[in-house]
């Protein structure tokens, strides 16, 4: 019975090694050595003492095929040599059907890679990147602008855009070796490939690349970032929502941040239409090249619990920026939410603990207070929002 | 444990053991005060304590009331977690009490107090309070109605906490989703 078993065994991975292109050309030329290595040495061995063993003719037969040659084994008969012919021939090839395997492997690869088809279990802390819009390059290039530390190698673009649009992308310089995976990214299955609980961040942008009305494009969102959470529910997570009144979905699929750009477009056009150069400051805050960056600092330890104005003017010294507010409750939710209960336990009196446990419920995070009065304290867990003008770097430099 | 010579040290800065007693809630206004204050003022022991140095613990038993007459104490109490976290900080001027219900019965503390510095008390037991209670039935008497209306004050309390917290749960639970 054991036999019977091992036998279909056999014969089945046998059957799957057939179909592949190469056991063939293998088989006639590994065929073909030994053939000829056997008639050198059967024509041989009366006369030529170098090519007596068949084992010793084996070794001729190696040496010849590969072409190497020591010399040390010469066929002395005419079938000999004959026979050294074919071999050499067989070797030649088989070191071409190698080679080009292998290269043909490494091209099937890259091309995989092209169309968007790439194992990626394996890599971590990439910033991920769902939907596509059609002004694509443009956005990744002012990703890249405003984080001089991100490389495009840390990109993972999910999308499915056309193909020569990827491969305009990928034959410029700065985006290379960018990585882009083809396929529905609001599906579970296509999130899964490209390891989203080792991502640092995702960003998922208003998909216009499909079309549709901007009702479905956030729908699309919605989705992408409900499937998001249930592979990896404590992702950071970016979305760009263009229909102002779908936030609550969106909320409830625990996006941390969210992106109107249609409001701000809005505002923007509202706002230039009250007052005069709004739309040049806007400009300069946004613009990677404008060299003026408002961003977030942390605060330092001693400084937590200090007034607004101290530590204000602490990094108008240090670093030379102006902090226009506090942006209360960053960082890791869940610490937060753990030290705001233990907080909220340390009183002995029932209501004041009830008042306690509820405030720990409305937490906003990242909640932004601009322009604060100059005693305000800046709590823990809060970063300093901060304008810093570049340009006056180069003018001390210069 | 009582030290001699601090003693003569604390009964100086505290002035008249009996004048202390008698400003006490506990027993001002009893009728008959003159009568018993010797008996009174020997129930009590002078004792003191150093820095952080626990007077009591919370979640002891207790057999004796403290009244505190110099120095500043901290009240603390820990949360289910374990976190111990400051109450209220009280000073020796204001001659506080606690623990009186120890005298009656043998009581779990439901804070722990601690010294922030040289601090010196007068300590009765169950015991000697039983004792004095023999021989002074009256005015024993006054001093556990006073008590257990304390107490019955703390049962209020306790009642309309837990009045809260059941009105906080059922609010929680009503409210369905989470934000």
């Amino acid at each position: 019975m054991e036999e019977f078993t091992i036998f279909v065994f056999l014969r089945k991975r046998f059957r799957g090694i057939w179909k592949t292109y190469w056991i063939r050309p293998l088989l006639y030329l590994g065929g073909t050595f030994f053939i000829a290595v056997t008639l050198a040495w059967l024509l041989e061995r009366e006369t030529n003492p170098q090519l007596s063993s068949w084992s010793g003719t084996l070794w001729w037969g190696f040496v010849t095929a590969t072409t190497v040659g020591y010399g040390d084994q010469v066929p002395i008969t005419n079938g000999g040599k004959i026979a050294g012919v074919f071999l050499v021939i067989a070797g030649l090839s088989g070191a071409g059907l190698l080679s080009g395997s292998i290269a043909s492997f490494l091209v099937s690869q890259k091309i995989r890679e092209g169309r968007g088809v790439r194992d990626l279990s394996k890599t971590k802390n990439h910033f991920l990147i769902l939907g596509w819009k059609k002004d694509m390059e443009k956005v990744l290039t002012d990703i890249l602008d405003s984080d001089p530390k991100l490389t495009s190698s840390e990109l993972v673009i999910v999308g499915h855009p056309e193909q020569d649009q990827v491969d305009v992308i990928k034959a410029g310089e700065r985006f290379s070796d960018l990585v882009f995976i083809r396929g529905d990214y609001t599906s579970e299955s296509v999130l899964k490939r490209v390891n989203p609980r080792e991502a640092r961040k995702a960003l998922i942008v208003a998909d216009d690349a499909q079309g549709g009305q901007a009702s479905e494009v956030d729908s699309r969102t919605i989705l992408a970032s409900i499937s998001l959470h249930a592979l990896a529910p404590n992702i950071y997570t970016c979305a760009e929502l263009l229909n102002q009144s779908l936030e609550r979905h969106l909320k409830n699929a625990d996006v941390n941040e969210i992106l109107y750009s249609r409001e701000y477009s809005r505002a923007m056009l509202a706002n230039s239409a009250v007052s005069n150069g709004f739309a040049a400051v806007m400009h300069d805050l946004m613009s990677p090249a404008s060299g003026v960056r408002m961003r977030t600092w942390k605060v330092p330890e001693e400084l937590i619990d200090h007034p607004f104005s101290e530590v204000a003017e602490h990094f108008r010294s240090q670093v030379g920026g102006i902090a226009i507010g506090i942006l209360e409750n960053t960082g890791n939710e869940n610490i937060m939410r753990q030290e705001a209960l233990l907080e909220a336990q340390r009183t002995p009196d029932a209501r004041r603990l009830v008042e306690n446990l509820r405030k720990v419920k409305e937490i906003v995070f990242n909640k932004p207070i601009l322009g604060p009065k100059a005693d305000y304290p800046v709590k823990s867990h809060s970063m300093m929002i901060v304008i810093e003008n570049h340009n006056l770097d180069k003018e001390i430099a210069a | 444990m009582s030290n001699a010579l601090a003693i003569e040290e604390l009964s100086e800065g505290i002035g008249s053991v009996e004048e202390i007693l008698h400003s006490l809630k506990l027993f001002k206004g009893i009728d008959g005060f003159e009568e018993v204050h010797s008996d009174l003022c020997a129930m009590f022991e002078l004792r003191s304590f150093s820095l952080e140095e626990r007077l009591i613990n919370e979640g002891e038993t207790g057999d004796s009331l403290f009244v505190l007459c110099r120095g500043k104490v901290r009240i603390l109490k820990t949360t289910i977690t374990g976190d111990e976290y400051r109450v209220v900080d009280l000073d020796g001027a204001e001659h506080a009490y606690f623990g009186e219900m120890a005298l009656l019965t043998a009581d779990k503390r439901s804070a722990s107090i601690m010294a922030l510095e040289e601090v010196g008390c007068l300590v009765a037991t169950r015991e000697k309070f039983d004792a004095f209670s023999k021989k002074n039935p009256l005015f024993a008497i006054e001093v556990v109605k006073r008590i257990a209306v304390r107490m019955a004050e703390h049962l209020k309390r306790a009642n309309e906490d837990n009045a809260t917290l059941y009105q906080a749960l059922i609010e929680e639970v009503s409210s369905g989703k989470h934000s």
